[in-house]
């Protein structure tokens, strides 16, 4: 119960402090005006909650294999569905960041914008699959299988997109990590970035843990109907 | 142990040999995979052979038909073998490695004759010449191997759902899509005039992609097709 | 300045409504839960 209160009242804060401290980018330049970067607070966020979801599914399709308890089945869908709502938030939540500075809402030119898209693909595969196969069990299977497959994949793009697109990408990367790969940030902006990172996956965690009881109980209700 | 190995060997093969001869009889999916191949070729030759694209968009068309055409046939394999009944003979009568390799040779053999009749028309309809050869060759062979391998697995388990030829492109796409993108840039190396130092990193990512991606297939198979 | 009091309470609606909405599926969920026990 109380750590329920604790999400609200944080999400509430980081909120309002997100819309009223300093803008983390701190005067207007040539890609628009300051305001604009306070989007940072929220879409690096659900960005990070979207992978955390997909490697949360990963390992869950690893268990299952090795256990073949259903159990796990479920967990892994889960984090998939979660997955897909936070990508396409970000997805979303990005593309109003690239039209405000870049002018244009898709950029193909963009790594972070592909590397989303491809992310989607999967999931669309994944999902595809599992309502193309009837019975339950093989279905678990060989959704199980597919998942490593992609991840290993996704892990092989990692290595690959960046190779194409080191020319072209715009994600303002230098604005927040610079080039050493260490977090230039203000003490305010980082307090309101690091507990915006920790509200949404704690609000990750509460949505899933929901969802996974929502499936155990609907399972239960087929089962009892047949 | 040197007699099983050498057993294992001729099993595989007498798979594949056992595919070659039943694709000789029905001729389905290579007939499928070249006239889709040819369609697309003069689709792309109609549409941009008046035009002179640059080299870099002729490699990646090259790979956009052999990938679509490949897409049209590979999961025949394991569709037809579930189709006729005779997928459980073959569960029985050897091991998984050995059906997934034997599968997996069948792919690469089919998409090999495919290449075989598209690279000359592909040359003469667009008028590109790869002037490196050696690096040219090797790029379209390590592409075949790294597509039979990971299509082989999407394959077996695309045969056991419904909906099988969509959603064998679905699920190969982004699987695919690091090696597309690995030899294609081989490939345009190998059009501008380029030596094997300007290649050398999509190469070592495509060799690590073959073995990777054949590896973890052929260790997962047993799952797909064991159930 | 005015504007970002106006996305500041936007969101804080949205944000509340999403809560309250999952605070009732979970006292739900709950309830079923226990039933389900019985």
């Amino acid at each position: 119960m109380w750590w329920k209160i604790i999400i609200f009242l944080g999400m509430s804060a980081v909120i309002v402090a997100a819309f009223l401290t300093a803008s983390p980018m701190r005067a207007a330049n040539s890609l628009g005006p300051a305001d604009v970067y306070r989007i940072f607070y929220f879409h690096v966020p659900q960005a990070w909650v979207a992978s955390l979801a997909f490697v949360l599914s990963m390992i869950y399709s690893i268990r299952f294999l090795k256990t073949r308890n259903m159990e796990y089945d479920t967990k892994a869908l889960t984090a998939n569905k979660l997955g897909v709502m936070f990508a396409i938030v970000a997805m979303v939540t990005g593309s109003i960041f690239a039209k405000m500075t870049w002018g244009e809402f898709w950029n193909w030119s963009e790594i972070r914008e592909v590397s989303v898209f491809i992310l989607l693909l999967i999931y669309g595969g994944y999902f595809a699959l599992r309502s193309a196969i009837a019975d339950p069990d093989t279905r678990a299977n060989l959704s199980a299988v597919i998942s490593i497959i992609f991840a290993v994949a996704a892990l092989f793009l990692i290595f690959v997109l960046p190779r194409i697109y080191s020319v072209f990408s715009q994600h303002p990367s230098d604005s927040i990590i610079d080039k050493s790969g260490q977090i230039t940030m203000g003490p305010t902006v980082r307090i309101v970035f690091f507990s915006s990172l920790i509200m949404f996956t704690a609000l990750f965690f509460w949505i899933y843990n929901l969802s996974i009881r929502v499936a155990r109980l609907t399972a239960k209700k087929m089962l009892e109907s047949k | 142990m040197p007699t099983r190995s050498i057993s294992w060997v001729s099993k595989t093969l007498a798979v594949t040999r056992k595919d070659i001869v039943s694709e000789f009889r029905t001729r389905y999916a290579i007939n499928a995979i070249v006239m889709f191949a040819l369609v697309t070729l003069t689709v792309i030759s109609f549409s941009i052979g008046l035009l002179s694209p640059s080299k870099e968009i002729l490699s990646a068309l090259f790979w956009v038909i052999l990938f679509f055409a490949s897409m049209s046939g590979l999961a025949q394999a394991f569709i037809k073998e579930e189709e006729t009944g005779t997928a459980m003979i073959l569960r029985l009568s050897c091991e998984g490695s050995i059906v997934f390799f034997g599968k997996m040779l069948f792919n690469f053999l089919l998409l090999l004759t495919l290449s075989i009749l598209v690279v000359p028309l592909f040359i003469v309809f667009l008028k590109v010449v790869p002037t490196d050869w050696v690096l040219f060759i090797g790029a379209v062979l390590m592409g075949l191997i790294g597509l039979s391998g990971a299509t082989t697995i999407i394959a077996a388990i695309v045969s056991k759902a419904s909906v099988q030829g969509a959603l064998f492109t679905v699920l190969s796409f982004p699987v695919l899509l690091p090696l597309l993108v690995a030899v294609i840039e081989i490939t345009t190396v190998s059009f501008t005039g380029g030596t094997f130092a300007d290649a050398s990193a999509p190469l070592q990512l495509l060799v690590a992609y073959d073995v990777i991606m054949i590896t973890l297939s052929s260790m997962l198979f047993d799952f797909v097709w064991r159930l | 300045m005015d504007s970002n009091y106006i996305v500041l309470v936007v969101t804080l609606i949205i944000w509340v409504g999403l809560f309250f909405y999952l605070f009732s599926l979970d006292r739900k969920v709950k309830k079923l839960e226990e039933k389900n026990e019985s």
